[in-house]
């Protein structure tokens, strides 16, 4: 599914390798500083994340998920301190069970698990977030586009 | 015992209240001027409460109607009513002190067709877990066997289901209006910034409105069945909220609106909790 066969205008129809967008939410106190760490450290990582800075992982809404699948994201990554490591105590472990439910629901809808991924990452795992980060993108790359929103486009 | 005894009962309790206790105000059942159709009563004096209809199709969800009304209020409540008056004491939005329960046990709420009424087909709690007086039914109730087999189904065909339901509806947000659980004084797809929804109406904007009102659901439904009865194009939304309520449930152990001492599933954690959801492993 890594191709997607695009008409241009002259009618033409070129093969176009389709990359996918993963939008990524990192918590400001341990995943971000992490994915600072994976960059001074000059770790590789695929270009598909977007970062998107938060204040915790608890201040993540579910919406932000929903609406950045639903308006074509092929994945969503959400990363926050590890259990018992909150900056705000227990931000963390609000979001795990808000997670839980989110990801259910979104199964139930119809989108695969795999393309929305939560974990922990402390500041000091520079590493792991660039491990990470290739496994999520492994993953998307394996699903192919966001089927949501895609089907959405091909039926009007 | 039938609904004809009840309803006389729940006639003389409201009278008694009016003239003892000085209650301002009564929620009740009443028959609109479509057949078929009942509407709420706001009863004010001993008179009104001849008005009073009990049969099988009080379906309103009344405790929304509480969230207006300030002082002394007394509410006919069955269970689904009752249920979501104890989600309005968990979250503060009414006090206990200041309202006046009649419970009544449910037998079940019938469509025109007769058929079970969406929300009573699955429900087994026939007796308000809150109640001040308690107007039984004193006759057998026949309560629904069948658990809904769980669906565990393709992905792919969870996708198609979704889409499908999606394209029925309008977004006239009725069943956001007959919710209990939809308080909010300003509800997110009303919101300009941020803009939720896109400008128009797409299946996008649909699919957001749903996941995100099923997300705000998430161990608060109360199964009263209301969103699905209002439902204008009969999208059956309600199987969203009721996967996720089934496991909340099994998950947390918490069910929506039985004790009021209770928090909600999603308002506290347990630092064991499960890690299902973490590291891309799958839920099920
Ligand atoms: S989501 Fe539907 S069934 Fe659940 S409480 Fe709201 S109206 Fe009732
Ligand atoms: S959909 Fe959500 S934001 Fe809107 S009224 Fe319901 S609970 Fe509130
Ligand atoms: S009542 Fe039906 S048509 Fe209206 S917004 Fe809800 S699901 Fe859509």
């Amino acid at each position: 599914m890594a191709n997607q066969t695009v008409i241009e205008s002259a009618g033409k129809i070129k093969v176009e390798t389709w990359e996918p967008t993963i939008i990524t939410f990192l918590c400001n106190w341990c995943s971000y500083a992490g994915a600072d760490l994976a960059g001074t450290s000059r770790l590789q990582y695929p270009p598909n994340i977007r970062v998107i800075r938060v204040p915790c992982s608890g201040r993540m809404n579910p919406l932000y998920i929903i609406k950045a699948l639903i308006e074509g994201a092929d994945g969503v990554m959400v990363s926050g301190c590890h259990p018992g490591d909150c900056h705000y105590i227990s931000g963390n472990l609000f979001a795990r069970r808000r997670f839980t439910v989110l990801k259910k629901l979104l199964i139930t809808a119809g989108i695969e698990p795999k393309r929305i991924y939560f974990t922990w990452i402390s500041a000091s795992e520079g590493q792991r977030f660039a491990t990470i980060v290739n496994e999520v993108t492994d993953h998307v790359k394996k699903l192919g586009p966001n089927r949501i929103i895609r089907s959405e486009i091909n039926e009007f | 015992m039938s609904f004809e005894t009840q309803k006389n009962e729940i006639i003389k309790i409201c009278k008694k209240l009016f003239k003892e206790e000085g209650t301002k105000v009564i929620i009740g059942f009443a028959q609109s001027e479509v057949e078929g159709i009942t509407t709420p009563l706001f009863m004010r004096t001993a008179e009104d409460a001849e008005k009073l209809k009990w049969d099988s199709q009080c379906t309103p969800n009344l405790a929304k109607y509480l969230l207006e009304k300030r002082g002394k209020v007394g509410i006919v409540a069955k269970t689904c009513d009752a249920r979501a008056i104890v989600m309005y004491l968990v979250e503060q939005q009414i006090k206990r002190d200041e309202l006046y329960i009649i419970g009544v046990e449910c037998p079940g709420m019938k469509n025109n067709d007769a058929t079970a009424s969406c929300g009573c087909e699955a429900c087994k709690m026939r007796i308000p877990p809150i109640y001040d007086v308690l107007v039984k039914y004193n006759a057998e109730i026949t309560l629904p066997d069948s658990e809904e087999a769980s669906n565990t189904v393709a992905i792919e065909d969870n996708l198609k289901k979704f889409q499908d339901e999606m394209k029925k509806c309008i977004l006239c947000y009725s069943c956001r209006q007959v919710c209990y659980g939809c308080y909010c004084k300003s509800c997110f797809v009303d919101m300009n910034v941020p803009n939720w929804l896109p400008g128009e109406i797409s299946e996008g904007a649909k699919m957001i409105f749903h996941l995100g009102r099923a997300m705000h659901l998430a161990g608060r439904c109360v199964e009263c069945g209301a969103c699905e009865r209002v439902c204008p194009s009969g999208v059956n939304i309600r199987y969203l909220i009721k996967e996720i309520t089934k496991f909340t449930k099994e998950l947390y152990a918490y069910e929506a609106g039985i004790d009021p001492e209770e928090t909600p599933a999603l308002a506290v954690f347990n630092p064991n909790d499960s890690e299902a959801a973490m590291s891309g492993s799958e839920v099920q």
